[in-house]
């Protein structure tokens, strides 16, 4: 039975849905469920904030089912709600504060060190590295609004182009090039500040050791 | 190059895609401009970060996800039955319930707006005589014809069988 519905197409899923098959929809659920999962993620950092986003998403999906016109894709329609839920989300809980110099771990200002003694990308690779780093980036990009943290991860991040970004999130291009030159300006005064701060605080050290 | 100028293209373009000539006359800035050196600086890290945002982990949802979504999904619809129904009784019984309605405020105006009619005429006449003072023509009233003197009369025995 289940398996009769994996064959099925989006637009049957839908109509089936619509009428009422509740295994239908389970099956878009199934289908499209990493994708929302994936997209969740770059709002969030816990499993369990991501999966009770994803959760909205599918239901405001079932009960907006009637207004998809079949024009674009389902999973077009169904990224542009996750979008439009985790920033509604996310406006709604209390904005985060700046990331402070204070505020990183030891090993976080060590990869600050490194990368910056490093001209290229390539000398952080081992794992325990990427952690750090993953770690750090996340936190300052939940200093930025959400709409710019996305557009960076994006653009900048996964290498998107302007049109499929919009394509993604449901913007204008226009709109889609001012906040991504503005979230730029935004993550490179973040990691600037972090930077002059742990400079400032290295420097007290020093003359402090003198 | 003017500072602005740098800062500009720093934000206006995604830093993996500086071209080398762009990259080489940074830097060349750079290194007598401490202000475009962080500037920069601060620009190649934030490219390194989200790159390595771009490659961690997906994040897959777990095995009861589907069935949490369709639980949550009649948890919903259920909640709407009560509001579905009454739109139901409603849909079906909205002409009745209007003209009940209509009758009951038809029947209300009528009973507080209506001119008075003979019967309560001769109770607030009977205030004024009373049956005595008709039968026994003690202070006859003057303008009172036969038909009301009747009328307060049958209205005051009524009033004692009543009581």
């Amino acid at each position: 039975m289940a398996n009769d519905y994996q064959n099925l197409l989006d637009a049957d899923l839908v109509r089936a849905s619509l009428e009422g098959d509740e295994t239908a929809f389970g099956e878009i659920v199934r289908r499209y469920s990493p994708r929302v999962f994936s997209f969740s993620s770059r709002f969030f950092r816990r499993y369990d904030l991501i999966e009770e986003a994803a959760q909205e998403v599918f239901l405001k999906a079932f009960t907006q089912l009637k207004n998809f016109e079949g024009r674009g894709s389902l999973e077009g329609w169904l990224t542009r709600i996750t979008v439009t839920t985790c920033i509604n989300i996310l406006r709604s809980t209390k904005p985060q504060n700046e990331l402070m110099v204070s505020d990183l771990t030891e090993d976080e200002t060590a990869w600050l060190d490194n990368k910056l003694a490093s001209v290229s990308s390539a000398n952080y690779q081992n794992e325990e590295d990427k952690l750090i780093a993953a770690d750090l980036v996340n936190r300052v990009l939940e200093t930025l609004p959400p709409e710019d943290s996305l557009i960076l991860q994006l653009i900048d991040g996964e290498g998107a182009s302007i049109k499929e970004a919009s394509a993604t999130t449901g913007w204008s291009e226009s709109k889609v090039k001012i906040k991504a030159f503005r979230a730029r300006r935004r993550m490179r005064e973040a990691v600037q500040k972090l930077l002059n701060a742990k400079d400032g605080k290295l420097l007290k050290t020093d003359k402090a050791v003198k | 190059m003017k500072d602005r100028h740098i800062l500009e293209i720093l934000d206006e373009k995604n830093f993996a895609e500086l071209s080398n000539d762009e990259l080489t006359i940074f830097q060349a800035h750079s290194a007598s401009c401490a202000d475009c050196r962080q500037a920069f600086e601060a620009a190649r890290i934030s490219s390194a970060l989200l790159n390595v945002r771009a490659r961690a982990e997906a994040v897959e949802p777990s095995a009861f996800f589907q069935s949490k979504v369709l639980t949550a999904i009649r948890e919903k619809q259920n909640l709407r039955k009560p509001i579905a129904a009454f739109r139901r009784w409603w849909q079906a019984s909205y002409a009745l319930v209007c003209s009940m309605l209509f009758i009951v405020v038809t029947l209300a105006a009528l009973t507080f707006l209506a001119p008075k009619s003979n019967a309560d005429q001769a109770v607030s006449t009977y205030n004024l005589y009373s049956t005595d003072s008709v039968i026994l023509n003690q202070n006859p009233p003057r303008n009172i014809t036969t038909e009301q003197a009747l009328e307060v009369i049958y209205t005051e025995r009524r009033d004692a069988v009543k009581r």
